[in-house]
């Protein structure tokens, strides 16, 4: 798969955030995504999945060549994107099990997906994130842990293994070992036919899965890119490199609305 | 009983002709003329009685239902259904099918036709006879002597047939009884009458469902009464799917001793009005009650349903949960009341209402309240009424399910959260009937 993001300006209750993203990415490559709270970096993932709270006011979303904007977000969902939410949604009444299995229908196609052998995966991916069996017969995110959670994502991520996976801060909060165990799902998937988004604050989560390309976005566009030595020189200037490098100036009023 | 078939119902000499044509027991007689006497000095609920104040009864031409005809049929002996510990079927009050598990009846267990039971007081029930009597009796009386409103009055005066579920002390009874009660016709007043009575130690679940035909104007004016004695446990699962034609009236109340439980669970599918009332009483000292209600109105269905917990004791819990869901421009409305006596400190008392508005045009109104008398109590109401959440749909949608799919299963999700208190037997069907009823399509006959 092959996302082109080109001159994309977005806004929310007329608020512009993104102003002129220019980005390409590939299955095969990991890429991170980083950037101070309120860069736009969150935005981003939620446009690329059309979320309806963000206008669209520019520019273009393609994948494998055809643009996606006009596409509702189960569509895009079902050309094998993923999205691992920051702040994942508690839905009650709605097993983990069942959740899971119709969701795999729907991308498997309906019926393919044998029972027995989903729900031997589904124990298998369970124990490889090393999240209790117990789990399957719980309402979704409810009452769950931060760590928990998120945990959940990256197993709904090995269960419907997308081609591309944009995961959204998915190591705030995380203690070490969780942040291990999230960093374990995504390694599993890396291969020829997987790319990912990993988008975050600290190169802590880029220590475990290392980004073939780096990419730095600030106020709402992407000021830098490149490879894993971007990572290094963040972690040991800070962001304020990025703003002298590139002449940036504050404005506060876009962060302190967009922020989180 | 003889046959007997009164064409108009709610005139005092009909009822009075009516009640003389029974053969049953002097004091059952009595009640039935105090309730008489009760129902003529009343007039019919307005809405200026704050119960009735969303559910207007005005409409009604209450002289125009007429009883099923009753007869003293004996009713058929029939095999016990699997999984069921008995099975009674009546249709427009006749008994059609009666069943109990043999070594429940040898327990002393009564599952019978109300009019059977009281019609034979000689009948031993394995030396439990004179007390599952004397219990159905006292539940009679003591019910019936201070009626609140004239529907209650109406009901006391004419019922025509029922059951009765008598669990004598410490059996214990796994696999539910179940009773159907359901009526076909147009302009029937349907008055079946139900007494669950557990002696202390027993156990049992009843399943009740109340069912018309697909048309037709049944008005069903119903009672149920439980007791449910120190220790004890009892479990009553009760389901009205009566068609769009028809109105449901029913008032239950149950009793609770002390250790004892009591579980209501009532689902709400069907009428075009619906008034249904749930009433729990803590009388001893730890009892529980946990009031669970499902309901799904739809069309243009009028649905108003009451729970009321009371604690007369100390260290009682109860735990009311209600969840519906409204569509089309249908309305419905809860109103809860916990009522804390004077005297029953360390109630721990709550009560819960969410509904979910599936459209504009369609209504749910949740009026809880608190009542408390005492000190050293722990009581929390809460409500919500909202729409399908945003977040919920648009998370759902990343993961490939598209708008009616996720919708669908958020509304299942919603309901889920109650159905999984229902007895087990009963759970599937209301799975099947809240799918059913979020695709049913609303044709409100414009385009006809």
């Amino acid at each position: 798969m092959k996302i082109q993001i080109n001159d994309l300006h977005a806004e929310i209750n007329g608020l512009p955030i993104l102003k002129g993203v220019n980005l390409e990415m590939e299955s095969g490559a990991v890429h991170a995504l980083m950037g101070p709270n309120g860069s736009g970096k969150s935005t981003l993932s939620n446009v690329i999945f059309g979320h309806p709270a963000y206008d669209v006011t520019g520019g273009e979303i393609l994948v494998d060549g055809e643009n996606i904007l006009e596409m509702g977000t189960d569509e895009r969902a079902m050309l094998g994107l993923f999205l691992a939410f920051q702040y994942p949604v508690e839905i009650p009444g709605v097993t983990v099990g069942r959740f899971l299995k119709r969701a795999a229908d729907l991308h498997a196609g309906e019926g393919e997906t044998k029972t027995t052998g989903f729900v031997k995966r589904l124990r298998e991916m369970m124990d490889y994130l090393e999240i209790d069996q117990q789990f399957i017969n719980r309402y979704l995110n409810t009452g769950f842990s931060g760590g928990e959670k998120k945990r959940m994502e990256i197993l709904q991520m090995l269960i419907l293994k997308p081609t591309f996976a944009i995961l959204d801060e998915t190591d705030s909060g995380l203690d070490i070992d969780a942040l291990k165990i999230v960093s374990k799902g995504v390694n599993k998937l890396r291969d020829e036919g997987f790319g990912a988004l990993i988008i975050t604050h600290y190169q802590r989560i880029l220590n475990h899965i290392r980004p073939d390309h780096v990419h730095i976005m600030y106020q709402g566009r992407i000021v830098t890119s490149g490879g894993n030595e971007l990572v290094d020189q963040l972690e040991a200037k800070g962001y304020d490199f990025i703003k002298q490098e590139f002449g940036i100036e504050e404005e506060h009023d876009v962060e302190s609305v967009t922020s989180g | 009983m003889s046959s007997t078939d009164v064409a108009v119902f709610t005139g005092t000499e009909e009822i009075e002709r009516f009640v003389n044509t029974l053969a049953e027991p002097a004091w059952s007689l009595n009640v039935r003329r105090k309730a008489l006497k009760q129902f003529n000095a009343m007039s019919w609920p307005t809405t200026e009685d704050e119960e009735w104040r969303r559910s207007d009864v005005s409409s009604y031409d209450f002289d125009r239902y007429a009883l099923s005809p009753v007869e003293a049929a004996v009713p058929p002996a029939g095999a016990v259904p699997e999984g069921r510990s008995g099975l009674l079927r009546f249709e427009n009050g006749r008994c059609v099918a009666a069943s109990l598990a043999p070594e429940l009846a040898e327990k002393g267990v009564v599952f019978a036709s109300l009019a059977a039971f009281l019609n034979d007081e000689t009948a031993n029930h394995a030396g439990n006879g004179a007390k599952a009597h004397a219990a159905v009796q006292g539940l009679f009386e003591r019910r019936s002597g201070e009626l609140e409103h004239r529907l209650f009055a109406w009901h006391y005066a004419t019922w025509t047939h029922g059951v009765v579920l008598f669990v004598p002390g410490f059996v214990e009874v796994e696999q539910p009884f179940e009773v159907q009660f359901h009526f076909d016709g147009d302009a029937v007043l349907a008055t079946p009458h139900v007494v669950a009575v557990a002696e202390t130690g027993g156990r049992a679940t009843l399943l009740h469902t109340v069912s018309s035909g697909d048309e037709g104007e049944v008005l069903l004016n119903e009672v149920i009464n439980a007791d449910v004695a120190d220790t004890a446990r009892m479990e009553i699962a009760t389901h009205y799917e009566l068609n769009y034609d028809s109105s449901t009236f029913s008032n239950g109340h149950a009793v609770v001793g002390r250790d004892a439980a009591y579980h209501s669970f009532l689902s709400s599918f069907g009428g075009m009005f619906s008034k249904l009332r749930m009433d729990a009483e803590l009388n001893g000292t730890g009892g529980d009650i946990d009031l669970d209600g499902l309901y799904f109105a739809g069309e243009d269905q009028h649905m108003d349903l009451r729970t009321l917990q009371v604690h007369n004791a100390v260290n009682a819990n109860s735990r009311t949960f209600y969840k519906g869901a409204v569509k089309d421009e249908a309305h419905t409305v809860y109103q809860g009341l916990i009522r804390v006596a004077h005297g029953a400190s360390k109630t721990d008392a709550y009560l819960t209402n969410n509904n979910l508005v599936l459209n504009n045009g369609a209504r749910a109104d949740s009026i809880p309240g608190l009542n408390i008398n005492t000190d050293d109590v722990k009581c929390s109401h809460g409500s919500t009424t909202g729409k399908i959440d945003g977040a919920q749909l648009y998370y759902l949608q990343t993961r490939g399910f598209d708008y009616e799919t996720a919708r669908i299963m958020l509304v299942q999700g919603f309901l889920e959260e109650v159905i999984a208190k229902a007895p087990e037997a009963v759970q599937d069907r209301l799975r099947a009937l809240v799918e059913q009823r979020i695709l049913a399509d609303y044709d409100t006959g414009d385009d006809e």
